[in-house]
């Protein structure tokens, strides 16, 4: 299904809070588009606005070309509903086992008895349901109830599925399941599936596109590598954690710009000339116990303030020896740790190539 | 306790299955077992608009219907007893002074009640629950129903406590029934008449089984409570 939303703003709360600010969203057909951004950022709005639940403050949501839901309405069009389900980030299953609950849905959505049956047969093995099958709802585990809600949704086979943060709170072992289950969807290219999520790898191991979403507007978005691996903002360079992110200015020196800011003055490749963020992801600086001669243009000593192992790469915090002191990171392997001998206290230097260093409007 | 005392002689009723007391006891539940039926067939659906409704002034009925709950008893007697006697709207019936008009005069009193423990119900659903049966594209019809089972518990406890209000109702029973022996003589009815005249045998018989339908009301409401309050995955 191809999905077009135009200017849709939604309210909440007294006195009203804008959740969704005008957004404007295209989603051209089958595939996987998550949909990322921080807490309260409107993520489980939009999605409860494109399943129908809640008609738009301002704007319109378009199925296939055709007026679904307007501002103008309070209803959506006849039979749009049919053609969307959303599986909320927490488990809502009615009193009853958990084949009565899709049994029902299925019911609800028209489905006739064989047809039932065979549906819920099919998700069964998929999603680790057999043996929670004939169990009430209020017996099983919450993880065993999120795959439940899931498979409800799967069960329902509609055009569009919206799936709000579907391995929240889920062990490795379910949301693992949970994601075969959505990546086998994305295979079959017959479903529009919009993913909201926190989880940055699960975007990009599932999603097509990446639409990333801030006070309630779509600030970024793009095929799923290019928005995660270069954020055009500085909302998005927090939110993919980039580790290294300055305010400043840019200054236009004729050959060469320089980002400039207390105890920073740093070769970088910019168009414009003028107050700027400058973000340094971590993965992208060099650790030498001396100086270099390389291409790279940035050179920056101090000493290591501290080291982190705790994440899959080792974070090396280094005190700068400017003025004032500046605290930059970079993330290198454990072999290079311990091949280099880096400890707590050292002098080093990190280097950075002038293209490393992404600069954001301020 | 000697062998005279009333006690022994109610419970001695009680034991041999007495017929005045069976009698007493068929039409009281019967009457009330209507009324409050009747009550659960117009309050639910009421019930059901108002608790899932998304309707202009809303919370302006769920207010009306509180505050029926708080009309006397005694004033609906009296509106029944106009509306059934002889020059009333529905004289025609001739249901005055028939069990019928019990039912519908308890039926009346119920409906209040019944709705608003039903709103109540119905409101104590988890939203989600509710958005998770829309968006399986189901209309408003399977949404009541899964509002229903959902809240079936509490819709159970409202039925039962709407019960437990009509069968101890006297005086209203009185003005519509004609407390008529064998006719319209309720337990409560038949426990007030008893106890006038003295023969307290009777009334007492009369006085544990409303006192064993309440204890099991209670009981049942009890056992319900924690089932009502809890919310589903």
């Amino acid at each position: 299904m191809r999905v077009r939303v135009e200017g849709l703003a939604r309210e909440a709360g007294r006195p009203p809070r804008r959740i969704l600010d005008g957004i404007d969203l295209e989603l051209p057909g089958p595939g996987v588009h998550a949909v990322i951004g921080p807490n309260g950022s409107g993520k489980t709005t939009l999605l409860r606005a494109l399943a129908l639940l809640d008609p738009p403050d301002e704007g319109a949501i378009h199925f296939d070309g055709a007026c679904v839901a307007h501002a103008a309405r309070a209803r959506p069009a006849r039979g749009a509903r049919r053609r969307v389900t959303m599986v909320f980030d927490r488990p809502a299953l009615l009193r009853g086992t958990v084949r009565w609950n899709l049994e029902f849905a299925l019911r609800a959505a028209g489905a006739g008895r064989e047809e039932r049956a065979a549906r819920v047969g099919a998700l069964a093995e998929p999603l680790a349901l057999e043996r929670i099958l004939e169990s009430r709802v209020d017996r099983i585990s919450a993880g065993e109830a999120r795959r439940a809600t899931l498979a409800r949704g799967l069960a329902l086979r509609a055009e569009l599925l919206l799936l709000d943060e579907p391995t929240a709170n889920l062990d490795p072992l379910s949301a693992a399941v949970v994601e075969k289950a959505i990546a086998g969807l994305a295979e079959g290219r017959e479903t529009t599936v919009v993913l909201a999520t926190h989880d940055l790898g699960q975007a990009r191991r599932l999603a097509d596109r990446v639409h990333f979403l801030v006070g309630g507007r779509i600030a970024q978005d793009g095929e799923a590598a290019a928005v995660l691996d270069a954020p055009q903002s500085v909302a998005l360079a927090e939110f993919v954690g980039m580790e290294n992110l300055f305010r400043g200015t840019v200054e236009d020196r004729g050959e060469v710009q320089r980002f400039v800011a207390p105890g920073i003055d740093w070769a970088v490749i910019a168009e414009r000339a003028g107050p700027s963020w400058a973000g340094l992801p971590a993965r992208d600086v060099l650790i030498s116990r001396g100086p270099v001669e390389s291409s790279a243009l940035n050179d920056v000593a101090g000493r290591i303030a501290a080291i982190d192992e705790r994440g899959p790469t080792v974070v090396v915090e280094l005190a700068t020896k400017g003025v004032p002191e500046l605290r930059l990171r970079a993330a290198v392997t454990r072999a290079t740790l311990s091949g280099m001998g880096l400890a707590t206290g050292q002098e080093v230097r990190f280097v950075f190539k002038a293209a490393s260093v992404r600069l954001f409007q301020a | 306790m000697t062998d005279g005392s009333p006690l022994w002689g109610a419970l001695g009723m009680l034991g041999s299955l007495d017929a005045r007391v069976l009698e007493v006891v068929g039409l009281s539940l019967g009457a009330s077992a209507l009324a409050t039926g009747a009550a659960t067939v117009v309050g639910l659906p009421a019930a059901l608009a108002i608790g899932l409704g998304r309707f202009r002034g809303r919370r302006l009925v769920r207010a009306a219907v509180r505050s029926f709950m708080m009309v006397p008893a005694v004033l609906i007697g009296l509106l029944i007893y106009l509306a059934l006697g002889r020059g009333g709207p529905l004289g025609g019936l001739e249901w005055l002074y028939t069990p019928w008009a019990i039912v519908v005069a308890q039926a009346l009193l119920a409906l209040p009640l019944a709705t608003a423990l039903f709103v109540a119900a119905i409101e104590s659903v988890d939203p989600l629950l509710l958005d998770a049966v829309r968006t399986s594209g189901a209309g408003p019809w399977w949404t009541a129903r899964g509002a229903v089972r959902q809240a079936a518990p509490g819709l159970f406890a409202g039925l039962l406590t709407a019960f437990a209000r009509v069968v101890g109702e006297t005086g209203m029973t009185l003005m519509v029934g004609g407390n008529i022996l064998g006719q319209t003589r309720t337990m409560t009815t038949a426990i007030a008449t008893e106890t006038m005249r003295g023969e307290f045998e009777l009334a007492i018989a009369l006085g544990i089984v409303l006192l064993g339908l309440s204890l099991a009301v209670n009981v049942v409401l009890l056992l319900l409570e924690p089932r009502a309050d809890a919310r589903a995955r």
